[in-house]
């Protein structure tokens, strides 16, 4: 994924493709479309996954897993970026949400990685109305910061949160698929940390015994760093 | 598993969809981007503000 061999659609297509078996892998369900369509325009790609959540094999349809993904090439030009992500626990019409956890690469007055809980708390209001919150009854409106940009949580953590936390039915050998997936986005996220903070890597790399030769360059992207 | 596709779109059939897309709910991009910043949307606009979020992304705005 680096240097000439970067193909941007390629790697759209790979990671979608990765994301789509993943879920029907784990999950009991079906999508709600015939086919997974990503609209691309000017280096810019976003698609939009719906699937069918059931109780149990036989039940019908109990809710909505909605992905939501925003891609196009990262700082450098040569590796892909998600610009949004958006993995939603919808109702079974698959239009209000109940659970989002939420990815906004450019969020500036927002933490950049949270969870959006749709639902209501008396105390919580009350508080908030306290605080003069301008939105004090939406709970929803609140964002819980989940670890920034490089430890947010990824859709193989979701998945694992439906099926262990809200007992949505899965198939025979999702833990292999998450924790296949969950390593593959960790091995990137883990590059991507270095690359944002080489001395850190170099540091703890000689502090394990070993040696690094080299110089960095003297101009690359400053750390990604958002709340 | 349902076949992956790209499709193309230029910049004037995106302000087509977001203009149909807005119709659907018969609002304008100001007053559906003000429910959205108070958390006021029906379900029917939940799903227009999310498609109206991508076609954004996709025109760079």
């Amino acid at each position: 994924m680096t240097g000439a061999s970067f193909d941007l659609e390629s790697e759209v297509r790979e990671f979608a493709t990765d994301v789509l078996a993943r879920v029907l892998t784990c999950l009991v369900g079906e999508p709600r479309e015939d086919d997974l369509r990503i609209v691309s325009s000017e280096g810019r790609y976003a698609f939009s996954y719906q699937q069918t959540l059931h109780a149990h094999s036989a039940s019908e349809a109990i809710g909505i897993l909605q992905l939501d993904y925003a891609l196009c090439a990262d700082r450098t030009g040569r590796h892909l970026a998600v610009q949004s992500s958006a993995f939603q626990l919808k109702e079974r019409r698959g239009k209000k949400p109940i659970v989002r956890v939420e990815y906004l690469r450019d969020a500036r007055s927002v933490p950049c990685s949270h969870v959006h809980v749709h639902a209501e708390s008396g105390l919580f209001t009350e508080l908030l109305a306290a605080t003069r919150h301008p939105s004090a009854a939406a709970i929803a409106s609140i964002h819980v910061p989940t670890g920034g940009d490089r430890f947010r949580p990824c859709v193989e953590d979701f998945v694992q949160f439906l099926i262990e936390e809200c007992h949505i039915a899965s198939r025979e050998g999702w833990q292999d698929e998450v924790l296949e997936g969950r390593e593959k986005f960790r091995v990137i996220q883990t590059a991507a940390a270095v690359r944002d903070r080489p001395e850190v890597a170099i540091a703890e790399l000689e502090r394990l015994g070993l040696t690094v030769t080299g110089d960095l360059p003297s101009t690359r992207p400053s750390a990604r760093d958002r709340y | 598993m349902p076949p992956v596709t790209v499709e193309h779109v230029s910049g004037d059939e995106l302000r087509t969809r977001l203009e149909a897309a807005l119709n659907r709910v018969g609002l304008s991009l100001e007053e559906l981007t003000d429910l959205a910043s108070r958390y006021r949307l029906t379900p029917d606009e939940t799903v227009v503000w999310e498609e109206v979020k991508r076609i954004q992304f996709l025109l760079g705005e």
